[in-house]
């Protein structure tokens, strides 16, 4: 028997620990893997899912249905505030192609919300693989790395025009991936 | 910042690639024109399909217990009233009992067109040693579909049938576009697996039988998705149970 997510949102907005637990046992994995992806080691990442979900938390009052689901709001909380926490750091790192590498693999999961997000997974995987290199890495420079698109023409030592017409090509590729597919966008 | 800035910046914003100055005066012109904000939008969620993208990473156990700790140790949330997560439930269930019900009073309705219980039925009614010596043995093992919030006052139950042939009645259903279908899924190992397609209606039950056995252990799910049906699921679902 399964709570949606929604309904787990607006118990913990009424101060149910335990709806708040299943919320983070269901998408702690997501977010960390997030979290993980962009500041590169353990400790931070786990700084950022900890700073994240209390403010789940704090402003599950403030979580719309209509503007995307749960999981897409819990990681854009985890994304901005790790946008925040890496352009606060003087020292970037730049680990994460390693740390792509050597990730282990997943453990399989016979609990239907975490099935239908690694098949969601899946078809995200596919639709960024359909991007030339410099698009995907632009992509990943700008949303897991926290650069701004100056700084990342800086790096690549490219004109601003073309980071910004990869940003675009890029987004547009994975756009399109699921519309030819006749496939929703996950939201 | 005019049209053309807009434009310029629109990708980089939804990527979380301007700097603080830049996302202000993006924002400020966005708040001036709501006409520009569902294609931000829409730019914002593929730009937030990157986050599905890492390679699984498991937190450690001491991260829950310390976050735990942390809310306990909040102060209080207002809360009006304090539900545990079980008065929810509770409620659930009994919504789903009074739904598993009108169910069941409609699958009777349904037996005669459908095409899976009619052969029971006319296997049954041809020996009627069997039928009048084990008139208790008929009973169908029930299990009811849990709904998503978006799924409004959707309600469903998966019969199990003789043979591990599953059927499907489903009622209220939200209505779907036009070209689109629901689809069953057979979700085994964390693969899923096309079961079925059925078109809901509006105002009566619909029994739709299984294509593919609902075996023990699996998830059963019920997605919309395109005519035809799709090879994966495209949508979340609507109702799912797990055998």
């Amino acid at each position: 028997m399964l709570l949606a997510d929604e309904e787990l949102v607006s118990l913990a907005q009424a101060g149910n620990a335990e709806a708040f637990a299943t919320l983070y046992d269901r998408h702690s994995r997501s977010a960390y893997s997030l979290a993980y992806r962009m500041m590169g080691e353990r400790q931070s990442a786990e700084d950022l899912v900890q700073d994240a979900f209390l403010k789940v938390w704090r402003s599950s009052g403030s979580y719309r249905a209509e503007r995307g689901s749960v999981r897409t709001w819990i990681l854009s909380i985890v994304h901005n505030r790790g946008v925040d926490q890496l352009r606060s750091t003087a020292s970037r790192r730049r680990t994460q192609d390693k740390v792509e590498a050597n990730a282990p693999k997943a453990q399989p999961s016979e609990a239907f919300a975490e099935t239908w997000r690694n098949s969601q997974r899946d078809q995200v995987r596919e639709a960024l693989n359909t991007l030339p290199g410099e698009q995907l890495k632009i992509l990943e420079l700008a949303y897991f790395s926290g650069y701004t698109h100056v700084e990342i023409a800086s790096l690549l030592d490219l004109p601003l025009g073309t980071v910004k017409g990869r940003m675009r090509l890029g987004l547009k590729k994975v756009k399109d991936f699921f519309d030819s597919q006749d496939m929703v966008v996950p939201g | 910042m005019g049209r053309e800035r807009f434009e310029d910046m629109k990708d980089a914003y939804a990527l979380g690639a301007l700097s603080g100055e830049e996302r202000r005066e993006f924002e400020e012109y966005l708040a001036g024109h709501p006409e520009d904000q569902a294609e931000v939008e829409e730019l914002i969620s593929v730009a937030g399909l990157l986050a599905l993208s890492p390679a699984e990473q498991e937190p450690s156990p001491e991260l829950r217990r310390n976050l735990m700790q942390a809310i306990r140790a909040e102060p209080s949330v207002p809360e009006p009233e304090r539900r545990s997560i079980f008065d929810g439930l509770r409620d659930l269930l009994g919504y789903r009992a009074l739904a598993a019900g009108v169910a069941v009073v409609a699958l009777i309705g349904l037996l005669s067109w459908n095409l899976l219980l009619r052969d029971e039925i006319q296997d049954l009614q041809s020996r009627p040693d069997v039928a009048q010596t084990q008139p208790v043995k008929a009973q169908p093992r029930v299990l009811e579909l849990q709904p998503a919030q978006s799924a409004g006052h959707a309600s469903g139950e998966l019969i199990m049938l003789k043979g591990e042939q599953g059927l499907l009645v489903t009622k209220n259903l939200p209505q779907i576009p036009e070209g689109r279908v629901c689809q069953i899924w057979v979700i085994k190992n964390d693969k899923p697996r096309p079961s079925g397609l059925f078109q809901p209606d509006d105002d009566a039950p619909v029994a739709a039988p299984m294509t593919r056995a609902p075996t023990k252990g699996v998830i059963v799910a019920i997605t919309i998705e395109p005519a035809g049906g799709s090879p994966q699921p495209t949508s979340d679902p609507i109702l799912t149970t797990q055998l």
